[in-house]
């Protein structure tokens, strides 16, 4: 039975119908404070899925958390042409427009004026069409002055988890966030854009890193698959994916676990069966798959009555990704 | 206990079948020529306890059975609470087979033991 993906990349791993939670991880990294990441990883699938309501939303608060007010505005007015109710589109146009100087829209994305002018002889019933006339109807809180530049009015997000992040992923973002509530008006603040653009090579590298996220989240999309993590040759992580009923794999269940995995292997040799390719360790509670991915390990932790074949597909394919995707590193 | 491996074996692809202790003894093996009982005894043994020493913090979790798949064959295992059931199988071999017949095995194995 040969597996139908081999060697993908990260762009078709969005593109396969499996992952059509990329707003979810994208969502999850927004979380954490990786906006370049989250945006890429919502630009790759809303290329495929250009419809996805909640990838629209998760590109929209990222851009607004990384202060591209113009583009976060864009995006709002294309879901509100869609989905004219949608509250938290709402609120994104609303502290795009407050937040920084005004910026001419482009000429897709009609302005509020101009929604005032549309007539309303377009209700519901067309629901497309309803969009900007709702806008000026609703009691969306726009300032009737623009206000001093106030470029670091950021949203409420909290402070990303960023033990163990490397801070030229995301060196603008944290700091801006630290001080939500301490703009002075008085002061002119600074435009609002980043102090120092990453470099491409620092953004390939930061999609480079992505990718494994990406795979251990589709990986643990498996049924009964509670969690998965990826563990170097050291048994450090690599990267790890929780399931929404999982608990995250500890780092030292994942050291064991590799541990485990490298007697086996060494022991397997001794009596000469070949290399290890994988392992299947049931308990009364869960069962926990090892796999070989290049010259990582892969750690699986599924319920007790998970189906070791449809795991084992998918792990394998799983590891497959990591091992192509290691050998595409950008340092290199 | 010999009668049961022999049964296990005639299994197609199954390579030999031992059952050993916790500490890596043989407590009685039937393998076809060239595989070691003595190291894969001890092999088994070991594996058994990095395995509980990784699932340790999770208490109470007894562990029931381990599969190996490497390029050349895989070792599966049965652990009951005085022993250890495993067979070694070439690459190809039912490993559904051999579970479901293992686990019947090891039934009539501890009414012995």
């Amino acid at each position: 039975m040969s597996d139908p993906i081999e060697n993908s990349t990260p762009e078709q791993m969005v593109n396969d119908p499996s992952s059509q939670l990329f707003a979810s991880l994208a969502d999850f990294y927004r979380e954490n404070g990786l906006f370049p990441e989250a945006i890429a990883i919502c630009q790759a699938g809303l290329e495929s899925q250009p419809d996805n309501l909640e990838g629209r939303l998760v590109m929209a608060k990222c851009l607004l958390a990384n202060n591209q007010f113009a583009k976060a505005r864009a995006e709002a007015v294309k879901i509100l042409s869609v989905h004219s109710e949608n509250l938290e589109a709402k609120k994104i146009l609303a502290q795009a427009d407050s937040a920084g100087p005004e910026v001419p829209p482009p000429a897709s994305a009609p302005s509020r004026n101009e929604a005032a002018a549309i007539p309303e002889t377009k209700p519901a019933e067309e629901p497309g069409h309803a969009v900007v006339p709702a806008l000026a109807e609703t009691a969306v809180p726009v300032p009737t002055a623009i206000p001093e530049p106030q470029a670091r009015k950021i949203p409420s997000s909290p402070l990303p988890l960023m033990a163990g992040r490397p801070e030229s992923l995301s060196d603008q973002t944290p700091r801006i966030a630290d001080k939500p509530a301490e703009i002075q008006p008085a002061a002119p603040a600074p435009p609002a854009v980043p102090a120092k653009p990453p470099s491409p090579a620092a953004e390939e590298s930061a999609e480079w890193q992505a990718g494994f996220g990406k795979i251990m989240n589709d990986l643990v999309q498996t049924p009964q698959v509670k969690a998965c993590m990826l563990v170097d040759e050291a048994g450090y992580a690599v990267a790890d994916a929780v399931s929404r009923t999982g608990q995250s794999l500890s780092e030292d269940t994942a050291a064991l676990s590799a541990n485990i995995f490298k007697t086996a292997h060494e022991a397997l040799r001794k009596i000469k069966l070949g290399e290890l390719e994988r392992v299947v360790i049931e308990t009364g509670d869960e069962k926990i798959f090892l796999r070989q991915a290049g010259r990582m390990v892969l750690v699986i932790s599924a319920d007790s009555s998970a189906k070791v074949g449809l795991v084992m597909v998918n792990s394998k394919r799983a590891a497959e990704q990591a091992n192509n995707l290691a050998q595409k590193d950008p340092a290199r | 206990m010999k009668e049961i491996l022999n049964q296990i074996n005639e299994i197609s692809g199954v390579k030999g079948s031992l059952v050993v202790d916790k500490e890596g003894l043989v407590v009685v093996s039937n393998l076809m020529s060239g595989l070691e009982e003595r190291t894969i005894s001890a092999m088994v043994a070991g594996i058994y306890q990095e395995i509980i020493k990784a699932l340790k913090p999770a208490e109470g979790t007894e562990l029931s059975g381990v599969q190996l798949t490497a390029s050349e064959g895989s070792i599966i295992f049965l652990c009951a609470p005085e022993c250890i059931l495993t067979v070694i199988t070439e690459p190809g071999a039912n490993i559904g087979l051999v579970s479901i017949k293992m686990k019947a095995s090891l039934e009539r194995l501890m009414k012995i033991l």
